[in-house]
């Protein structure tokens, strides 16, 4: 190996990415050469007084972001886009469309009549009808006769379903909402801490640098004194 | 919970997924290191700092388009570095960014070496911490950016030559040969080569 190859190994020896042949390439030339041996050398020291020289220092003040996120009062908006998921919308669609069938069936006035495993229906007024009370008397032998007043029950309770649904998911987004908002307050209770820690520590270092400078005015206030004192003409 | 256990690549899939505390734990991790590396490419300890907030938020921004998790701290050096260069350029502070031929680098270094003619780290002398640290923040800052980066890419931040080839753009012969360059030119610097004695 000569000189210029073996600077061109100086690089992977400062940075300790040398590989095992070349390392022992390297050592046989430097055996030989004072010149290249000194240079390395130096190089060395040069990487050392810079890892000396200039440490890490700490960063003036840390970093911290603070993220933005949906308030509890824009919940019914996004409600009403895409807030709910698939599942939720799908499930919610086939509740109105069998409520709105109920209702247009009530409204028909519609007749259902299962005798005899025939399914029957018909529209307009009644030829005999069964009240709310007689439909629990029903079997399957029996002629069922259902009127408006048993669909009317049957819609009011699925509405009523449909409203404990809401209320249970109302319920759930202010939970979520409290939830976020204790977050956030213990992660500004941190940081208002890390703050005053920095103020304290600030303080600290200037009532330090005080004490320093007031030991050192005395300092030069004495010498002063001394020096005026030694230099001042003897009274005779 | 138990975030702060989690490596970075978890971290940074988390922040993906719109998680802020994630990210701000990637920051509590890597900001002294990003501040460092700024400190010595800018030499200025506020624009260092401007540099680091800057470059996080530029970070937040762009999480998305990391397509390997686990080089978020070279990606975020290289975004940091970028920084630097667009923010001298713009005041016109950046040094050189071309290396400086041979003739003004003499004159240059027989400027610096006047101020500092007592300055030899080849024969034991022991220099003041304060008096080290001034001559290591100017000896940096007279060397070209790219040399200058590379030195405190690999002697400050350890990184391989790979990883500082691919912040820096360029071929790993490339970082090789400015990292001895500029340890050459510093070597001058400190050691005085005989040229600044009386």
């Amino acid at each position: 190996m000569n000189c210029e190859k073996s600077r061109e190994l100086f690089s992977d020896y400062i940075g300790e990415e040398l590989s095992r042949s070349n390392a022992r390439e390297l050592k046989d030339h430097l055996s030989e050469c004072q010149t290249c041996r000194q240079e390395l050398s130096l190089l060395s020291s040069t990487k050392a007084a810079l890892k000396v020289g200039w440490p890490d220092e700490s960063i003036p003040q840390s970093l911290t972001f603070e993220f933005v996120e949906p308030s509890p009062q824009r919940f019914w908006s996004q409600l009403g886009r895409f807030s709910l998921p698939k599942v939720a919308w799908v499930s919610l669609s086939v509740s109105v469309g069998f409520i709105l069938c109920l209702l247009s069936l009530a409204l028909l006035r519609t007749q259902i009549q299962i005798e005899n495993g025939k399914f029957k229906l018909s529209f307009g007024q009644p030829e005999q009808l069964v009240s709310a009370t007689g439909i629990t008397q029903l079997n399957s032998r029996t002629p069922v006769n259902i009127n408006h007043e048993a669909f009317q029950v049957l819609i009011d309770e699925a509405l009523q379903r449909f409203e404990q649904n809401q209320n249970a998911r109302l319920q759930q987004a202010l939970l979520e909402a409290k939830a976020e908002w204790e977050a956030k307050r213990n992660a500004d209770l941190v940081r208002v801490a890390k703050e005053f820690k920095y103020l304290e520590s600030t303080q600290n270092v200037v009532w330090k640098e005080t004490v320093r400078n007031n030991s050192y005015l005395e300092t030069l206030a004495r010498d002063l004194y001394v020096k005026t004192s030694s230099s001042a003409p003897v009274q005779q | 919970m138990g975030l702060v256990r989690l490596a970075d690549k978890d971290l940074v899939q988390r922040v993906v997924r719109g998680e802020g505390e994630a990210f701000n734990l990637l920051v509590a991790r890597w900001e002294k290191k990003l501040f460092n590396f700024a400190f010595r490419l800018t030499g200025d300890r506020e624009d260092a700092s401007d540099v680091c907030q800057d470059s996080f938020v530029r970070a937040y921004e762009q999480i998305k388009q990391l397509k390997d998790a686990s080089k978020f701290p070279h990606w975020l050096f290289k975004i940091a570095r970028n920084y630097c260069i667009s923010r001298y350029r713009s005041e016109k502070k950046l040094p050189k960014l071309e290396g400086p031929n041979e003739g003004d680098n003499e004159l240059d270094l027989e400027r610096l070496l006047s101020n500092h003619s007592s300055v030899r780290i080849d024969n034991g002398h022991q220099f003041e911490q304060n008096e080290l640290r001034l001559i290591v923040g100017r000896a940096l800052e007279y060397l070209p950016f790219e040399q200058r980066e590379t030195i405190v890419l690999k002697i400050y931040e350890g990184l391989k030559f790979s990883e500082i080839a691919e912040i820096a753009e360029c071929p790993v012969s490339t970082v090789k040969s400015r990292l001895y360059l500029g340890l050459t030119q510093l070597k001058k610097i400190l050691t005085n080569n005989q040229r600044g004695a009386p």
